[in-house]
């Protein structure tokens, strides 16, 4: 792998390494909530992790776009608190490929711990 | 803004919604905890732009690559017909015959390790070097399809529809199209010159997750002379002699080939996938 890209991609995940391949899992899944814009759903996993899970904001865009492409994510523009935004919507699609990511992450949880002595 | 407009290299609408979104995202994030935490809660303005300019550029090259193999099946198509409508008496020159095969086989492999990678990214943001690979193998499948019925033509002149023996061409042209705006964007990427390659059967292990084994270039040449023998001698039953001089032709041209291609289609021994 490139150099560049490299430190930039760690760059843009930034300390939260952990998040690496989880952010368009962590999308779909506030996405399951309700249909929002960019911004609220930074909010929604910031909320929802208790602040812990420190995310560029910026580094949303790129993923939407991807699950978009994909088709697990629709959008349309739509008028909120008089501004036209762009509102993201979880697809059938989407809801498959989170319980899929929801399942594997399960078990790769549970294999960790058992490695770590955490399970009990 | 100023600065993430400065470093986006993509154009036309995608830019444009995207510039909106983040021009929103700043404005309510700027509200709430002030201008400057705002600035930095965003991410730096380089590296968002390179971030999404990235995976514009993945998406696009994997398009063109399927855009491209439908391209290709229609001139494979369109090749037929051409063959078929040749005089039944023509027999075609030997530089057009060998021309026609390793265009044919050149394209078909090209597409199939293209459509490979297409596929293996297809949830992921890949490096710009290796979103130039696959415009590389695209247009190398496309330009050999080109070749391919341009031989056919050469060496079996006939009469066809000719709306037939211009579909495949026109879709072609289509998917060449699309490879074009895939390629100018990934060509001013960071890091998009950089060399790259990727085994296609370290690509097939992570798609189906099966012990697929890589073939080097010798094995390869072995089961395509060995099919070309068959095929000789089973089926059409030529003599032994002619049979084995034909697949030892056909062993030899894949190893040529493989020379001169392995570069541009990155395929050198012993490397695998760069992401």
């Amino acid at each position: 792998m490139d150099i560049h890209w490299l430190s930039m991609y760690i760059g843009l995940v930034g300390s939260v390494d952990l998040l690496r391949g989880h952010l368009d899992g962590l999308l779909l899944a506030v996405l399951a909530e309700a249909p929002g814009h960019g911004y609220e759903l930074a909010r929604r996993v910031a909320t929802r992790s208790g602040g812990h899970l420190d995310v560029p904001e910026g580094s949303l865009y790129p993923a939407l776009h991807r699950l978009e492409q994909a088709g697990m994510v629709s959008s349309q523009w739509a008028h909120s608190d008089g501004r036209r935004r762009r509102v993201y919507q979880r697809t059938a699609a989407g809801r498959r490929h989170l319980a899929s990511w929801q399942q594997e992450r399960q078990t790769f949880v549970v294999a960790v711990d058992r490695v770590l002595g955490l399970a009990t | 803004m100023a600065d993430l407009e400065a470093a986006l290299c993509v154009r036309g609408r995608t830019r444009k919604r995207f510039l909106s979104e983040c021009h929103d995202h700043l404005i309510d994030l700027a509200n709430d905890v002030g201008p400057d935490d705002a600035a930095v809660a965003f991410g730096a303005p380089g590296i968002v732009a390179a971030s999404f300019d990235a995976e514009v550029a993945t998406r696009r090259c994997a398009r063109a690559a399927w855009l491209a193999a439908v391209g290709i099946a229609s001139v494979a198509g369109s090749t037929l017909v051409l063959i078929h409508s040749a005089d039944a008496t023509a027999h075609a020159a030997v530089p057009w015959a060998i021309a026609f095969f390793v265009c044919a086989q050149v394209s078909a492999v090209a597409m199939v390790i293209g459509l490979i990678q297409a596929m293996s990214i297809r949830h992921r943001v890949v490096p710009p070097a290796d979103s130039m690979l696959l415009c590389r193998r695209t247009a190398i499948a496309l330009v050999s399809a080109a070749g391919t019925m341009l031989a056919a033509g050469g060496a079996l002149p006939g009469r066809g529809d000719p709306l037939v023996l211009l579909a495949g061409p026109a879709l072609a042209i289509v998917a060449g199209g699309v490879l074009s705006r895939a390629w100018w964007l990934t060509r001013q990427l960071e890091g998009a010159h950089s060399h790259a390659d990727r085994s296609p059967f370290a690509d097939l292990r992570s798609l189906t997750r099966l012990p697929v084994p890589t073939l080097g270039p010798i094995a390869v040449a072995t089961i395509g002379a060995a099919a070309v023998f068959v095929r000789d001698h089973g089926e059409q039953g030529t003599r032994l002699g002619g049979s084995l001089l034909m697949g030892a032709i056909e062993a030899g041209l894949v190893v040529a080939a493989y020379l001169a291609l392995r570069a541009p289609l990155g395929l050198r021994t012993g490397t695998t996938a760069t992401d």
